[in-house]
């Protein structure tokens, strides 16, 4: 279980909010907890019962960062695909630039936005996830598509206007 | 309903499908995956009062047996290494190939800092030696925090390419010996784990899994009758990392 989604998790933690910096906790917690309540596990919906797992912890961790106002550690070391250090450095900026966009989002849609866009789960196993109808999905997937457009446009437009300069 | 096709699949700006690519190429450290693994180990284990990891998390009564008692920790240790031969090399080549891609010289620690076991932590051989031939020593037994451990010999300078394999060796060699410790303690045999941890302190001063070693520790000390030497470490373990994955476990061990 751990070989087969442990990257998964561990994206799903990251775009879920958990700071870079405890990623590798969350992981952990997630399969730890996982472990733990192996039984309640029906066969064949592992993946399931681990992101439900994983969105608990990622809000939790949110949750503690928040009381802790803390800075996301954007600096935390983190691993990407990439060959040349160009490439390297644009991911990480891009990872910053789209940390800063999915912090803005609203909790709700962020999670939609995520699973469907990223994860590729598709409305109906999102809706069985979250434990909500898949209209309620579709509408959230919808308004979080419109605001990550709207906030990346607005980076855009902010970043023309510091080049034009 | 339709299911909409995926930003990246379809027409979007250049930012936007930089930041999608960014969300989607995301990967876990293999340092992540082995320490998982372990901490997966030590559930499995008799280690401490069962089930304090997830409860504490969920706030919810724990009713499961772990992966490792289903799976078997040594299978997963050894599912672990046959991923990584079937890719060509143990997990290391994964060390070896992301520190490749990186910046960073291949040595630079994936793991924050700050989780690190410091020296303070753990017992001097001597006398831990001292505590694990002994049944039931008087509570002094336990090394002083201020006290630092003795050191190996420096390992020769090595080369940037031997370096990441060197590194996965070790973490390799650190699983095995905390497994080692864990598969003793949990046949009832405390002194021999507790003599196997000692030798992981020598073989790994500043070994990468020393938080799950220390809990194994403390486990062992309890249950080879040092109550109060267990009790110390664990307190001192949770003044030192109260938000690690195990503390949980240590807290229920100390409430108990």
């Amino acid at each position: 279980m751990v070989n087969s989604y442990i990257d998964f998790i561990a994206r799903v933690l990251r775009n879920a909010g958990t700071p870079p910096a405890e990623i590798d906790d969350a992981v952990q917690r997630t399969f730890i907890t996982v472990a733990r309540r192996l039984d309640d596990v029906r066969p064949g919906a592992e993946k399931a019962f681990l992101l439900q797992i994983a969105l608990h912890v990622a809000a939790h961790a949110r949750r503690t960062a928040a009381r802790r106002r803390e800075v996301p550690a954007s600096e935390a070391v983190e691993m990407v695909e990439s060959a040349t250090p160009e490439q390297l450095t644009n991911q990480k900026r891009a990872r910053q630039m789209l940390d800063r966009v999915l912090d803005q989002m609203d909790t709700d849609l962020r999670t939609v936005f995520v699973l469907y866009e990223f994860e590729e789960l598709n409305m109906a196993e999102i809706a069985s996830v979250l434990g909500i109808p898949r209209g309620t999905v579709a509408s959230r997937l919808r308004r979080a598509r419109a605001d990550f457009r709207e906030r990346v446009a607005a980076f855009d437009r902010v970043a023309t206007a510091e080049v034009g300069r | 309903m339709n299911e909409p096709r995926r930003l990246l699949d379809g027409e979007c700006s250049a930012l936007e499908r930089a930041l999608l690519d960014a969300g989607v190429s995301y990967r876990s450290s293999p340092e992540v995956h082995t320490k998982t693994l372990a901490a997966l180990g030590l559930a499995g284990s008799a280690a401490l009062t069962a089930g304090a990891a997830g409860a504490a998390l969920t706030g919810q009564p724990v009713l499961g047996s772990s992966v490792a008692a289903k799976l078997g920790w040594t299978k997963l240790l050894a599912t672990f290494a046959m991923v990584g031969a079937v890719a060509g090399l143990p997990a290391g080549y994964f060390v070896w190939e992301a520190s490749q891609e990186r910046p960073e010289p291949p040595a630079a620690p994936v793991a924050p800092p700050a989780e690190r076991p410091t020296p303070g932590l753990h017992a001097t051989p001597a006398a831990e030696e001292t505590a694990s031939v002994s049944p039931a020593p008087p509570s002094g037994v336990e090394a002083e925090p201020s006290k630092p451990p003795a050191r190996t010999a420096r390992a020769p300078e090595r080369s940037p390419a031997e370096q990441p394999a060197a590194n996965a060796a070790a973490l390799s060699a650190e699983l095995l010996a905390l497994d080692a410790a864990r598969k003793a303690l949990a046949a009832g045999n405390a002194t021999q784990a507790l003599t196997l941890l000692e030798g992981y302190d020598r073989a790994h001063p500043d070994g990468r899994l020393g938080i799950e070693a220390e809990v194994l520790r403390i486990d062992a000390l309890a249950k080879s009758g040092q109550e109060g030497a267990a009790r110390r470490r664990a307190e001192r373990f949770l003044r030192r990392y109260p938000n690690s994955v195990l503390a949980s476990r240590v807290r229920r061990f100390l409430d108990e």
